[in-house]
């Protein structure tokens, strides 16, 4: 029996496996699946691997700087329902999410009406608008925490030289002006978003539709509600829902605001969360367990969002 | 798969599908690749080299006036030789108060780095956020190599901190032993993993004018009660200059005042096991009684939000007549409105009925396990917290930070302005946070969680001092019970 030379064997080996290889890669899905694979990839990583790690960080008692906490299973989360500053946060939460966002949809909606009228520096104007959306929050934050400053806002100055009041207004000084405060500040930041989206869409409002409705003796109202309104409810939807979960998740503003006071009387659970897992105390379990409890919230939200824009591709 | 003309290049050698399956597999294989070699480098971390053990610089740098006064022994030299040469440092502080401070650090790192070869950099950042960077930095395992600490998170970052026992030895021999304050906040157990520096001080800043006006009798005596010092507020804010405390979530002076005030009332975080929360006193209620009855006619009554800068900004801008601060307030008023300067009157903390306390705790620096350049750290260290350095580091302050040992405390900056004496004179009433017990990771919970000064906070919003020192003491069981 003759034995093969060895160079042809490890020759034909990788041919084969060159083969194998590809025709594996000529398979549609195959080929689908390597092309999502960095977009997966990247998803994995910096998306579901810290939220599972959250999670699992919420079920230990871990601090910062010792080594992995051991499993305590849900204390955490048992805790947080005895603590009364936490109930305070999900009370400041909700208030912070839902009184702000009907103002920006309402504001937001004035503002894109009034620039798709037709006058001078309309495109100026249109490009300012977007000014506080694209500032850094943490920057805009400051030029409010300047605002609201106990000893030298400018409202107060003015206020009190027009003899309107006698001493300085804090801003930030009890809870019912802290968060009137930062709802405000939110309101300013948040409405350039409603106003460019719902901008958008009025600019795909057919104009035929508006002539036809005013033939037919719409006045502007009617024509707002009848014809413009339909056109961009899918809009006014998805806007709505983004600025919730944006709300929620905020955290900037009200650090560097209020950094939760006075008296942990104005945190959401961004901020109480650093405050206990990371500015301080060390506790990262139960930081984690404070974000996590907004975690059924946005799932909610996210739900009904996708579910929306689901329903309008179909 | 296509084998007409349009669908081949390079002479039919390449064919579309070719180059699509090309696409995706160059596009997945870095990412993946990148991936695994992430994870493997995660899973068996390759050992970072070492320098070899180090030696001080030989060259001492010349000493300065305060220096020349009282000469102190220089650096002892360790034994075994270094090679540092090249090696990288970067140290992480807060913000000063002086700035001058940080660009004396700056130089000295500088001439650090002339005599030793290392490359050292130094950031500063604000207070509030020294402690997330620094619980960040050692979460990821990266970041700066030294890092100044307050009091207090030496136990927080106890298994993140190397162990300086012998450059704290070295000190001790030369300075003298460290004040008790210090030792309460910097020792962890019996293990010194940073090295002491001491602490800003805080005493009461007056406007010698503002309690003329108000009628008290020698304003160069001001009043050293705390009841004293409601009722001449109430006649100040009478004239337009109130008394001006900060009660946000801060981390100067607002505790500055509530533990002082605590304290001087006869309570305290916990006893001296502690465990036993001590905190719900009958005193301490009478004397927050007290505080509250005086709260909207002495004080300036927007102090609910104030941080550690707003009552500098408003003693400056002549809207309060009596603050708590560091030495910031005079020293800034020194450059920008010597008339001011001129009409300031420090004095030490008030007394109550259970005696005269004010919040001390040392600041420290400490090198992170996770540096690569742990000689280097050590190596700096030695030489920077050495006297001829770091009595440069408090004569650049001057006064503003409190020697940790007695050793430097007759030095001619501390002496040389009377009106900064009280500063100096506060250490002897120094009490850490977490007394009666140590200033531990509970008490530094207690500290970063408010809970001293949102009872203030609390009390004041609500006109009920039962129950928010009910709340406080409620929420100290749950750290120091637990």
């Amino acid at each position: 029996m003759t034995t093969a030379p060895a160079g042809t064997v490890t020759q034909a080996v990788p041919l084969r496996l060159r083969e194998r290889v590809r025709h594996w890669l000529d398979s549609e899905p195959v080929l689908a699946y390597l092309f999502m694979s960095p977009g997966w990839l990247i998803l994995l990583l910096f998306m579901s691997y810290p939220f599972f790690l959250g999670i699992w960080i919420s079920l230990t008692d871990r601090t910062v700087g010792l080594p992995s906490g051991e499993f305590v299973g849900f204390r955490n989360y048992a805790e947080l329902l005895r603590d009364r500053t936490f109930h305070l946060t999900v009370m400041n939460t909700f208030i912070y999410g839902f009184v702000t966002v009907p103002f920006k949809l309402v504001l937001g909606l004035l503002l894109a009406l009034l620039l798709n009228q037709a006058f001078p520096m309309r495109n100026v104007l249109r490009a300012a608008l977007l000014l506080p959306w694209i500032v850094p929050t943490a920057l805009s934050s400051l030029a409010w925490l300047m605002l609201y400053d106990a000893v030298l806002s400018p409202f107060s100055w003015l206020l009190k030289n027009w003899g309107l009041i006698e001493s300085n207004i804090a801003f930030l000084g009890t809870r019912t002006n802290a968060i009137i405060s930062l709802c405000i500040a939110n309101i300013w930041r948040g409405t350039p978003f409603f106003a460019v989206a719902i901008l958008a869409g009025l600019q795909a409002v057919p104009q035929e539709l508006h002539e036809a409705a005013a033939i037919e003796g719409a006045n502007r109202v009617q024509r707002f509600l009848a014809v413009t309104l339909p056109v961009i409810k899918g809009i006014l939807v998805i806007t709505t829902l983004f600025s919730i979960i944006w709300t929620f998740a905020d955290f900037q503003l009200v650090y560097v605001l209020t950094k939760g006071g006075p008296a942990n009387s104005t945190h959401i659970f961004g901020t109480y969360a650093w405050q206990i897992g990371i500015g301080g105390a060390g506790k990262l379990g139960i930081g984690a367990a404070i974000s996590l409890y907004m975690f059924p919230v946005l799932a909610v939200l996210s739900a009904i969002l996708l579910r929306y824009v689901r329903s309008q591709e179909a | 798969m296509t084998n007409s003309a349009e669908g081949r290049w390079l002479g039919g050698k390449l064919s579309r599908r070719a180059l699509v399956r090309g696409i995706a597999l160059g596009m997945a294989t870095p990412i993946v690749g990148g991936l695994l070699a992430a994870c493997g480098q995660q899973a068996t971390p390759t050992p970072a080299p070492q320098p070899t053990p180090t030696a001080a610089p030989a060259q001492q740098p010349t000493p300065t006036a305060a220096a020349a006064a009282t000469p102190a022994p220089a650096a002892t030299p360790t034994a075994t030789p270094v090679v540092l040469k090249g090696t990288k440092l970067n140290i992480l502080f807060g913000t000063f108060f002086v700035p001058e401070t940080q660009d004396l650090m700056k130089q000295q790192l500088q001439e650090f780095g002339k005599e030793t070869g290392v490359e050292a950099t130094i950031d500063f950042i604000n207070w509030p956020d020294l402690q997330p960077k620094i619980s960040a930095a050692v979460q990821a395992g990266a970041g700066p190599d030294i890092v100044g600490m307050w009091d207090t998170w030496p136990s927080l970052y106890k298994e993140a901190l190397v162990d300086v026992q012998d450059i704290v030895e070295q000190r001790m021999k030369g300075e003298g032993d460290y004040f008790d304050w210090v030792k309460k906040t910097v020792l962890v157990g019996d293990q010194w993993l940073s090295i002491p520096i001491g602490a800003p001080t805080s005493a009461q800043v007056f406007r010698k004018s503002a309690l003329q006006q108000a009628g008290w009798p020698d304003p160069n005596n001001p009043p050293d009660t705390w009841e004293d010092l409601f009722k001449i507020g109430v006649e100040m804010k009478k004239n337009g200059m109130p008394l001006g405390q900060a009660f946000g979530h801060s981390t100067g002076d607002p505790p500055s005042f509530c533990y002082a005030f605590m304290w001087a009332h006869g309570a305290m975080e916990v006893e001296a096991d502690g465990k036993t929360v001590a905190f719900n006193k009958p005193q301490f209620v009478e004397g927050m009684k007290l505080f509250l009855s005086y709260w909207k006619q002495a004080f300036d009554e927007t102090g609910l939000s104030w941080d550690d800068a707003t009552n500098n900004r408003a003693f400056l801008a002549g809207q309060i007549g009596w603050t708590f601060n560091g030495s910031s307030i005079y020293i800034a008023a020194k450059k920008q409105a010597p008339d001011i300067a001129e009409d300031i009157v420090h004095h030490i903390y008030p007394k109550g009925p259970a005696g005269r306390f004010n919040n001390l705790g040392s600041w420290s620096v400490g090198i992170l396990k996770y540096s690569k350049n742990i000689a280097g750290a050590k190596a700096f260290l030695e030489w920077w917290t050495a006297p001829e350095q770091f009595r440069k580091w408090l004569e650049i302050q001057q006064g503003y930070q409190v020697a940790p040992t007695a050793y430097y405390l007759n030095d001619p900056y501390y002496k040389s302005d009377p009106k900064l004496v009280p500063y100096v004179e506060a250490a002897k009433y120094g009490r850490n946070k977490g007394y009666a017990g140590l200033g531990n990771e509970k008490a530094a919970e207690a500290f970063a969680r408010y809970i001293v000064v949102d009872t203030f906070a609390r009390a004041i919003q609500s006109g009920n001092a039962e129950e928010a020192i009910q709340w406080g003491a409620s929420e100290l069981q749950k750290i120091y019970g637990a």
